[in-house]
C-alpha cells in the first residue's frame, strides 16, 4: 500500500505514531514511488522553511545580550559623543513623554493603554515659560521629588553596537535608512525597557492647592503604578568609519544618526481616569491661557505626542504628505530649553521626528533644516 | 456598548484585573510579532492583539473556564484563528490582485521578503496559516485547531500548501533557485 502526500508529510514533520513511522521508512525503502514522493516533498518543505524563516522577527533581543559583552571590551558605544547622547536623550523623552492612543476594544475597557498615532507641536514663549516659572517660585519651595517616584526595572543598560541582521531580528519593523549616504552606519541597539512611576497625591494636592487650583487629583491614584514601555529603539549613526574601529571621533563633529523605535506605551493603572487627569493638568492655574487653549484643541490627546516649540524652536511640516515635526534649537532659544527642561547640553541639531505607522521614526543632525528634511525624506522612501 | 463595558469592568475582582494586565504585559509582544509574522500589516497585526487579549478576557469570564496551563499557547493559538479569519474576510472582499503589492505585505529593506508575501497570496488562506504557522513551530494539532481542521488533515494541508508556495515562490524567482 502506498502513502498520500499528507501521510508523508507528517511522515517527514514527525506527526504519526512510532509504529506508523516504522511502516513508512520500512515502506519507503522498497518503493520507489514513495520513495520520490518523500523527496520531493521534503524539497517542497525545505523551500518553504527557507522562505518563510525571512518572515519572522525570531532572535529575541535577549540574546544580543552576550554579543554585547563580547564587545565591552572595545566599547564603540561609549564613544557617543555627549551631543549624540543628547539628541538621542531628547528624542527618547519626547517620544515618551505624551505616548497615547486607546485602542478601540474588549482589551481597552479593562487596561488602559496608550499609543503615539500623531505628532504635532504646542508653541510656548519664553515669556510663557518665565510666567510659570514665576508662579512655581511664588508657591514657594517645590520639591519634586516629593511628588512621586519614578524607577526603572532591573539595571538600566546602555546602547549596543550590532549588525543591521542583528537589528533588524531584534525589531519587528522594516530598519529604514537614508539613500546616498556615503558608507555605512555604525548601528546601536537600545533593548527595550519599562520605567514606573507613582504619584505622591497628597503632597501634590497640597501643592495643586497652594497655586490655587481648584481641582485635585482623586485618592484613588495615590501609590498606583504607572507604567511606560520604551520598545527597543535602532540607532544608526553616520560619519564615523563602520564598525567604529578606526580613529578617534572625540575631535570630530558629530554626524548624522536615524533613530526607530516602535511607539512607547502607557499603562495607566487599573481605577484611574485619564479623563479626569488631563482635566486637572489643564487647569493647573499657572498654566498660560494661550497654551491651555492649545492643549484643549487637542482632541485626539489620547494618540498625540506633543512636542513644545519654544519661540519656533519646533514646527509642524509636511514631507510627500507625511506630517512631520521639525526640532531645531535656536540659539536664542536654547537657554530657556535647558532650563526649562533639564534635559542638559544641546547642539546645534537639527531633528525631524514623524509616525510612520506605529513607528516612531527621526533623522537629526548638526545639519540645516533644508538638509534634515530631505535626509527625512530619502529615509521614507 | 460603552456602558456595558464599564460594567462588566466594575465587575471584576481588582485581583482579575491584576492578572489580566500581568498577562499582558507578559504576553502581549510575543502575540503581536506572531501576528506581524502571520500578516505582514503592523496595524492589522495591533488590532488582532487586541482582539485576542479580548477573547482571554471572554474566556476568563465564561463559565466553562478552565485553567490555562500555557497562556501563551493558548493566545497565539487564538491569534492565529483570528488571522486566519482576518484572510478568509479579507479574500471575500478584494480579489487576489489587489491584496498582492497592496496594503497586506509592509515595505521593508529585507531582500526576498516580498516575494516570500507574494508567494503567500497565491495560497488561499487555511493553506497560508496552516504553512505559516507549521513553520513557526506549531504542532499539527494547534496548526488543527488555529483553523478549523481534525489534526488528521495537516498533513494534506501542508502537502498541499508546500507544493503550492514553492511553484509561486520559484516561479517569481526564476534563477533564483539553484535546485532545478
Amino acid at each position: 500500500m502506498c502513502y498520500e502526500d499528507g501521510r508523508l508529510t507528517a511522515y517527514l514533520d514527525g506527526e504519526v505514531a512510532p509504529e506508523e513511522r516504522a511502516e513508512i521508512a520500512a515502506h519507503a525503502e522498497t518503493c520507489p514511488d514513495c520513495a520520490a514522493n518523500v523527496a520531493r516533498l521534503e524539497e517542497d518543505r525545505a523551500v518553504a522553511a527557507e522562505a518563510l524563516v525571512k518572515l519572522q522577527p525570531t532572535a529575541e533581543v535577549v540574546s544580543l545580550d552576550a554579543r554585547r559583552d563580547e564587545r565591552r571590551a572595545s566599547p564603540p558605544a561609549r564613544r557617543w559623543g555627549r551631543a549624540q547622547i543628547a539628541a538621542v536623550a531628547v528624542a527618547a523623552l519626547v517620544i515618551a513623554s505624551f505616548a497615547i492612543a486607546p485602542i478601540r476594544n474588549a482589551a481597552a475597557n479593562l487596561l488602559q493603554v496608550f499609543r503615539v498615532q500623531k505628532i504635532q507641536t504646542v508653541s510656548i514663549s519664553q515669556a510663557d515659560l518665565q510666567s510659570i516659572g514665576a508662579a512655581l517660585e511664588k508657591g514657594g519651595h517645590v520639591d519634586l521629588q516629593a511628588f512621586g517616584e519614578a524607577w526603572i526595572d532591573g539595571a538600566a543598560s546602555e546602547p549596543a553596537q550590532v549588525t543591521l541582521a542583528e537589528a533588524q531580528a531584534a525589531v519587528d519593523f522594516p530598519i529604514k535608512l537614508p539613500k546616498n549616504q556615503s558608507g555605512d552606519p555604525a548601528l546601536y541597539l537600545q533593548k527595550a525597557q519599562t520605567y514606573r512611576f507613582k504619584l505622591h497625591v497628597a503632597a501634590i494636592n497640597d501643592a495643586l492647592k497652594t497655586y490655587g487650583s481648584d481641582r485635585t487629583l482623586p485618592a484613588a491614584l495615590d501609590e498606583k503604578v504607572f507604567e511606560v514601555s520604551v520598545p527597543a529603539i535602532v540607532l544608526a549613526r553616520y560619519g564615523t568609519p563602520a564598525g567604529g574601529t578606526a580613529g578617534g571621533p572625540q575631535g570630530q563633529p558629530d554626524g548624522i544618526y536615524v533613530g526607530q523605535a516602535h511607539s512607547p506605551e502607557l499603562v495607566v493603572p487599573d481605577g484611574v481616569d485619564a479623563a479626569s487627569l488631563r482635566d486637572v493638568l489643564l487647569n493647573l492655574p499657572f498654566l498660560p491661557q494661550n497654551v491651555r487653549d492649545q492643549l484643549a484643541a487637542v482632541t485626539d490627546w489620547q494618540s498625540t505626542l506633543l512636542i513644545p516649540n519654544v519661540d519656533g524652536t519646533a514646527h509642524d511640516v509636511s514631507i510627500d504628505g507625511v506630517k512631520a515635526v521639525v526640532i531645531s534649537p535656536k540659539s536664542a532659544a536654547r537657554d530657556a530649553r535647558k532650563k526649562a527642561t533639564m534635559l542638559g547640553p544641546i547642539t546645534d541639531t537639527t531633528t525631524v521626528i514623524w509616525n510612520d505607522n506605529g513607528v516612531v521614526r527621526a533623522v537629526g543632525g548638526p545639519i540645516d533644516e533644508g538638509t534634515a528634511i530631505a535626509l527625512a525624506k530619502s529615509t521614507m522612501e | 456598548m460603552q456602558r456595558r463595558s464599564a460594567i462588566l469592568r466594575d465587575a471584576i475582582s481588582p485581583e482579575d484585573r491584576a492578572a489580566f494586565e500581568r498577562l499582558y504585559r507578559d504576553h502581549a509582544p510575543a502575540v503581536r510579532r506572531h501576528l506581524t509574522y502571520l500578516t505582514g500589516d503592523r496595524a492589522i497585526s495591533e488590532d488582532l492583539t487586541q482582539e485576542t487579549f479580548g477573547r482571554l478576557y471572554e474566556h476568563a469570564r465564561s463559565d466553562e473556564a478552565a485553567e490555562l496551563r500555557d497562556p501563551r499557547a493558548w493566545l497565539l493559538t487564538v491569534a492565529s484563528n483570528l488571522a486566519y479569519n482576518h484572510f478568509r474576510a479579507e479574500s471575500r472582499r478584494s480579489s487576489r490582485e489587489a491584496s498582492v503589492g497592496g496594503a497586506a505585505v509592509e515595505p521593508t529593506d529585507i531582500d526576498n521578503v516580498l516575494d516570500v508575501r507574494k508567494a503567500l497570496d497565491e495560497l488561499n488562506a487555511r493553506d497560508r496559516v496552516a504553512l505559516m504557522l507549521r513553520h513557526s513551530g506549531f504542532s499539527y494539532a494547534e496548526v488543527a485547531e488555529a483553523v478549523g481542521v481534525s489534526p488528521s488533515s495537516v498533513g494534506t494541508i501542508l502537502a498541499r500548501a508546500q507544493r503550492r508556495f514553492r511553484e509561486a515562490y520559484e516561479g517569481a524567482r526564476p534563477g533564483a533557485d539553484e535546485k532545478e
